[in-house]
């Protein structure tokens, strides 16, 4: 029964999962593009505005 | 040879990981953060540097606010929903201040995460704890 609960949340949080493994041990091929300083701001903007988004759609929706 | 071999994992060391990842929680990936070696930033100007950190940090900081959403929105609930508001405001306040501050955020972030988890039952702390400690040690590695 805990390792079926397990499981599901396993599996609902797989994708995230998969992403820190391949961001832990895949490196970069050097042929692959090397993004600039601008794209990584804007990949790090992009990244804390839809997760706080997220934040927000869930405590709006369980309010104390 | 360790390290050349941990680069490019076989079939079988995914499926392993995967199994690892259901039953043992975040452990195996704070195993794999420690002894691996961690990505780079692909860009060498200060700034850079610290986008693409804390664009790491906040991608391990939104595993532990969705994991605790998903244990919430088990039946019956695996996290309680106070616990989980508790760790959805600890994830919010810290993006604002990783946001705000680029850097020297790092003590701030690991003190609301203690906070969060502090006086939690013992059944929620046990879930909660390897990505604790895995977000401790990303947040550590980046620090450096």
């Amino acid at each position: 029964m805990i390792s079926e609960k397990l499981l599901n949340i396993a599996i609902d949080n797989l994708p995230t999962g998969i992403a820190l493994l391949r961001t832990a041990f895949v490196k970069a091929h050097p042929n692959d593009p090397v993004p600039t300083e601008a794209e990584l701001i804007a990949a790090e903007q992009e990244a804390i505005s839809s997760s706080l988004a997220k934040d927000d759609r869930w405590l709006a929706s369980h309010p104390e | 040879m360790f390290k050349e071999r941990m680069r490019f994992p076989s079939f079988a060391t995914i499926g392993f990981s995967l199994m690892c990842w259901g039953f043992a929680g975040g452990t195996f990936l704070s195993v794999s953060v420690l002894s691996s070696s961690c990505a780079s930033a692909p860009v060498s100007t200060a700034r850079g540097v610290s986008a693409f950190n804390n664009t790491r940090v906040v991608k391990t900081l939104d595993l532990i606010r969705d994991l605790a959403i998903s244990a919430n929105s088990q039946n019956p609930p695996e996290l309680s929903t106070q616990t989980t508001r508790k760790i959805v405001q600890f994830h919010q306040s810290s993006l604002v201040v990783i946001r705000a501050s680029v850097s020297g955020w790092q003590a701030a972030v690991v003190a609301g995460l203690d906070e969060a988890l502090k006086d939690l039952p013992a059944k929620e702390s046990r879930l909660l704890s390897p990505y604790a400690q895995l977000a401790k040690t990303v947040i550590q590695e980046v620090s450096r």
